[in-house]
């Protein structure tokens, strides 16, 4: 191509629009050509600037909210031909279920015996309208004040369907228009709890005037909304529902038997927007839930709930402690209020009484009591979003009912000694709202004020604690429990905390629904090894040959848990049970094993008895990859993310990460492709594609990386794919380099939703290599990205060991040489009674997963040796030539995928008399082997000490390992254990 | 639906905006411009056996334009899309950033795409301001996706051209003063 056609594709790429096969020309011949490099800097420059000129400017970045109703209510109108499916019939019977709720519901509220206007209710709700709203429609409601009310407690809702007669019009017009009156039996019934037996006592609102901004209430809906409101309202909500308890400023002259001075009157409301609220996953949860307030930013999207309830539930609520968040609410309030789009004759205010309440409320009586109180709170205090708290029976609200003449019962419940407040915020609030409580209450007669209150999901903490080994997980103290936490992608947030007891070994966390259920999820599994280990106390786990002759696995390369294990030793701790493979211990070892002359593979088989189990026999598979010629050498193509979050400035990780990707560039081919992406927020494409061979642009983009701010390793990782899929090189070696110091903050939903992209990429080709840093991260999820990436797992503490990676098992570990490796041993049952297998617990196949293709299972790397030991009970070894086991080895050629599989065998000719006569290779597995089960199974008996082990290690050191280092240091660190 | 909707409206009603007040130069109007595309946008999903839309950004961008063509085609205005910068809007304030960028340079440069033809402006605005692909970009102004790359790299080379003259303009200038 001509400079011309450059210059063209200059712009191409500037537009993002090239191809990575163009950009590869255009950056070639950018090498090449002066001339073509200084045009395309200038051309660079225009667009930059021209890109900040067109920034520069401001326009409204949405529509206003008129603008939304009127195209919501565009879209609702009913389209001339109905697309629906429903039948009539079935609306109608929606229709008169739905009449029925509303009749019975009222019924319930005239049974309550409490003076209320019910007429209103009917005259509201009947012909204005009420539906349920979700998520999506309260979001559409936030322009357009409400489309909703929900009715109801959180087990199930009614809906209330608007008439489709009425067109739409703008809001400001509906709300003139519309003046609905509501009572519910909300109010009814929790006047009837404070009063007692007594309900006549409590003057009930005559009616209440729904906020009349309750335009897009009048919205035609369509008939999939229709279908889904009526869904919503029969089937029993699952998800939580927040509860504001809210209270309102009543008719002037109506008397009022609470607040002297201040015509004051209590309701509970209840707000739409469930979604918003924690989910709670259990029923007893959805129960705690209810006894929780909350003020909610609404738009007067408001619907009323039985104040009686919340009590109910508060009694039977368990250890829920509230929280105060008055001041952020306060914060919010403010904000919020004048961007409330009210129309001026309607400056009503709404006042939230929002407080979480009722933390092991002793009986149901004080619980319906106390939940009651705080809607009676006086209403100015609300306002200013001081929420009221109640923790235990005698709190703040209570003290506020004594204030307010509460009934006996509720002064009863005063005398209590008042608890502590859970957090310091709530003395600031209690202050604040007695300074209010003093001003006397103005309140309008036909209406209420509202405010708009913080939209956050009520905090609501919960404490659940576990009894689990705290020695075993290193978790003996406070800090070591958050930095558990942490590892596994938990941020404990204001207020939530966690301890632990040493001595009860119990491990107890005060946290959000959702925290306490993503602990229990990783406790859980902690839990489930600790019970393996205590299956394990009775012995080593052999397999019956009679019942399982066949083991089969696929093969692993990884030697990431030896290494983060090292360190943590290194540093004095101990690594925990779960994170220790043996098999990444035994492979992190040179054993030594001669190439294969031709093939792809040779095995190496030999037995011999333990060096720790005399009466045992340790069987070794060794399996080398072939060496590549340089001829063999396929073109590559690297995408290499490098995590850019704050913790990666920590102790050189940055450093190391630049340092090897040098390395790794300096081992590439000059032509061969290297991309580059930092991940910080989100994910940047530094180099795409280039050949490595040009190290201006690559210290060009290693300089640019900075170790800063948050980090989405989703989306990292999702470019990345993307990114090595735009660079494919058919039939070379496509590859996916992750250097992070810890997936940490992926939800389960992340993790799998990434764990499929990189099963999708395997299935096209590209590879991976996760290389962990640091070592705060989620081990597990590394290892399973590695895993289902075909790729391999390495963990890097120092620059000796990237050394070791990228300069001396380059070839092994980036250039593989065959996928989808298996390896199915099977025994002689009558020459071997039992076996297992050590390490590989996570590598485990069935026995027909041997032959299917289709089953993934570990890559090897060119030169990459591997290793697999298994522990034998002799059955009968008599004669020199009875079968022990016959290996076989499947695997499909990783340029061609095509499939091939061998057999070897040995017999028992083949076991040697004594472990050293079997020679140090031999010997250093069994020992890496013993060390790691060591650490694995602490405690299990069977299983050779420290000293032993160590002892063992000498003879190798003897030998020909006198001068390998890290048999130097396995050794430091086995005696490190003493 | 209704999600979708607010999922669409929201996902496009800030550039759509963007665009008409470039258009218009008038935010109300653009407003207007703006709401009616999306009526437009349900109305046409609710015809019957109506096919699906493609791209529906570039629908929208489609539908926005031919309507402030034909508020501009009432106001007997030419058709401008001027990239001064958008008429104050009273709801917002100027950011500092904002006050900050009104440098030499970019004088300099928003006079060179003020001087362009309207038609490859608006590509550019498209593109560079609005991220649309060629093939979004063809399907607004009813152009062929290579007749985009062509416009949009000649507008780009005429732009650099005339930087440099303009700057080596004022370099003469400055120093025959």
């Amino acid at each position: 191509m001509n400079c011309k056609d450059m210059a063209m594709l200059m712009t191409d790429h500037l537009a993002r629009e090239t191809t990575p096969e163009q950009d590869v020309q255009l950056q070639e011949h950018l090498v090449s050509c002066e001339n073509c490099r200084r045009e395309f800097a200038e051309m660079q420059e225009i667009w930059r600037l021209t890109g900040e000129v067109l920034k520069q400017g401001k326009a409204p970045d949405a529509l206003p909210p008129s603008s939304h109703a009127a195209i919501i209510a565009a879209a609702q109108e009913m389209p001339k031909e109905k697309k629906s499916n429903i039948p009539f019939w079935a609306m109608e019977l929606a229709a008169s279920l739905v009449l029925l709720v509303i009749v019975g519901s009222l019924l319930l509220a005239y049974n309550n015996k409490v003076r209320c206007n019910i007429s209103g209710v009917a005259g509201g709700l009947g012909s204005e309208a009420c539906i349920i709203s979700d998520r999506s429609q309260t979001e559409t409601l936030k322009g357009m004040k409400a489309n909703a009310i929900e009715i109801g407690n959180d087990k199930e809702s009614i809906c209330f369907e608007t008439p489709a007669t009425e067109p739409p019009a703008a809001p400001e017009e509906i709300s003139r228009k519309t003046s609905g009156r509501v009572v519910t039996k909300a109010r009814a019934a929790a006047a009837k709890a404070v009063s007692g037996a007594e309900p006549s006592d409590v003057k009930m609102p005559d009616r209440l005037d729904i906020k009349p901004s309750i335009s897009a209430m009048k919205m035609p809906m369509t008939q999939r909304e229709r279908k889904s409101a009526l869904k919503k309202a029969q089937a029993p909500s699952s998800s939580s529902t927040v509860i504001l308890n809210q209270a309102i400023d009543q008719d002037k002259g109506s008397p009022s038997a609470f607040a002297p001075g201040a015509t004051t009157q209590a309701a509970g409301f209840q707000l739409g927007d469930m979604k918003k609220a924690d989910a709670p996953a259990s029923k007893p949860v959805n129960e705690k839930q209810l006894a929780e307030t909350e003020g909610k930013d609404n738009y007067g999207n408001l619907a009323f709930i039985d104040g009686h309830v919340q009590g109910e539930y508060a009694g039977k609520a368990g250890e829920v402690i509230s929280e105060d968040r008055a001041k952020e609410s306060r914060g919010n309030i403010n904000k919020a209020l004048p961007q409330s789009p009210m129309p001026e004759q309607h400056t009503q205010q709404i006042r939230g009484a929002a407080g979480y309440q009722h933390a092991a409320l002793p009986t149901a009586k004080d619980a319906a009591e106390s939940s009651v109180q705080s809607g009676l709170v006086d209403v100015r205090n609300v306002a200013t979003g001081s929420f009221g708290m109640n923790t235990i029976p005698s709190d703040r609200t209570a003290e506020k009912g004594v204030r307010l003449e509460a009934s006996e019962k509720t002064k009863r419940s005063l005398e209590k000694p008042e608890p502590k407040p859970v957090t310091g915020k709530s003395e600031g609030g209690k202050k604040e709202e007695d300074e209010k409580a003093a001003a006397p209450a103005k309140a309008d007669a036909s209406s209420f004020e509202y405010n708009k209150l913080e939209e956050k999901p009520a905090q609501k903490l919960i404490r659940l604690s576990w009894k689990l080994e705290l020695k075993l997980w290193d978790l003996t103290t406070e800090n070591d429990a958050k930095d558990f936490l942490k590892k596994h992608g938990i941020t404990l947030k204001d207020g939530e905390r966690v301890s632990v007891d040493k001595n009860s070994n119990k491990l107890e966390i005060l946290g959000t629904v959702e925290t306490v259920k993503a602990l229990d999820g990783v406790i859980s599994d902690l839990l489930k090894e600790e019970e393996k280990l205590k299956d394990l106390k009775k012995g080593l786990p052999f397999l019956n040959t009679k019942e399982k002759p066949v083991s089969t696995f696929s093969i692993d390369v990884d030697t990431a848990s030896y290494t983060a294990t090292r360190k943590l030793l290194l540093e004095g701790r101990r690594p925990s049970p779960d994170m220790v493979r043996p098999e990444e211990f035994i492979n992190y070892f040179d054993y030594h094993y001669r190439s294969p002359e031709k093939g792809m593979f040779s095995v190496y088989l030999d037995a011999a008895p333990s060096a720790f189990r005399p009466q045992d026999y340790v069987l070794r598979v060794g399996v080398q990859g072939k060496e590549l010629g340089p001829d063999e050498n396929r073109p590559s193509a690297f995408t290499v993310l490098i995590d850019t979050s704050g913790s990666m400035s920590k102790k050189e990780r940055l450093d190391l990460a630049i340092a090897s990707i040098r390395m790794l560039a300096s081992k590439m081919k000059p032509s061969d492709k290297i991309s580059l992406l930092s991940c910080g927020a989100e994910p940047k494409t530094l180099l795409n594609g280039i050949p490595a061979g040009r190290k201006s642009l690559l210290e060009n983009a290693l300089d640019q990386l900075r170790a800063a701010g948050p980090t989405d390793l989703e989306k990292g990782m999702i470019a990345a794919y993307s990114l090595a899929s735009r660079n494919y090189i058919a039939g070379g070696y496509n590859r996916v380099i992750i250097f992070s110091d810890g997936i940490v903050g992926l939800g389960s939903t992340s993790a799998e939703h990434i764990l499929a992209e990189v099963e999708a990429a395997r299935g096209r080709g590209i590879t991976n290599t996760i290389i962990g840093l640091g070592g705060d991260g989620d081990e597990s999820l590394m290892e399973k990205l590695a895993d289902k990436g075909d790729g391999s797992y390495v963990f890097l503490d120092s620059f000796e060991e990237a050394a070791q990676l990228f300069e001396k098992q380059f070839a092994a570990r980036f250039r593989e040489i065959a996928r989808d490796v298996k390896i199915q041993v099977e025994f002689n049952p009558s020459a071997v009674s039992s076996y297992r297998q050590i390490g590989y617990q996570n590598r485990q196949l069935s026995r027909a997963d041997f032959r299917d293709d289709k089953v993934d299972a570990g890559e090897v790397g060119a030169g990459q040796s591997v290793t697999a030991l298994y522990e034998l009970r002799p059955g009968d070894l008599r004669g020199k030539d009875t079968n022990i086991a016959t290996v076989r080895i499947r695997y499909k050629h990783a340029a061609t995928l095509e499939v091939e599989e061998k057999e070897f065998s040995i017999t028992s000719g083949d076991i040697k008399k004594s472990h050293e006569e079997s020679g140090p290779a031999f010997v250093l597995a069994m020992v890496s082997g013993e060390f790691a089960e060591y650490l694995q199974y602490p405690g299990v008996p069977g299983l050779a000490s420290p000293g032993a082990i160590a002892n063992t290690l000498r003879f190798p050191l003897s030998e020909s390992y006198s001068k390998d280092s890290k048999v130097i240091e396995l050794e430091r660190l086995i005696k490190s254990l003493n | 639906m209704a999600s979708e909707l607010t999922e669409i409206i929201r996902m496009h009603e800030g550039a759509l905006l963007r665009y008409a007040a470039r258009l218009l130069r008038d935010h109300d109007a653009a407003q207007d411009a703006v709401q009616e595309a999306f009526i437009r946008y349900v109305r046409y999903l609710q015809k019957p056996g109506c096919k699906d839309i493609e791209l529906p950004a570039a629908w929208l961008y489609r539908t926005t334009r031919n309507l402030c063509l034909d508020r501009l085609r009432l106001l007997k205005t030419k058709m401008e899309v001027l990239v001064d910068e958008l008429p104050e809007h009273p709801e917002l304030s100027e950011s500092p950033e904002h006050v900050m960028a009104k440098n030499e340079e970019h004088e300099i440069v928003r006079t060179l795409i003020n001087k362009l033809e309207p038609r490859d402006r608006e590509v550019l605005i498209l593109k560079v301001e609005h991220g649309k692909t060629y093939k979004e970009i063809a399907e607004i102004m009813k152009l062929s996706v290579g007749n985009v790359g062509f416009i949009l790299h000649n507008t780009i080379k005429r732009l650099q051209q005339e930087r440099q003259e303009t700057i080596a303009d004022g370099r003469a200038a400055a120093i025959s003063e």
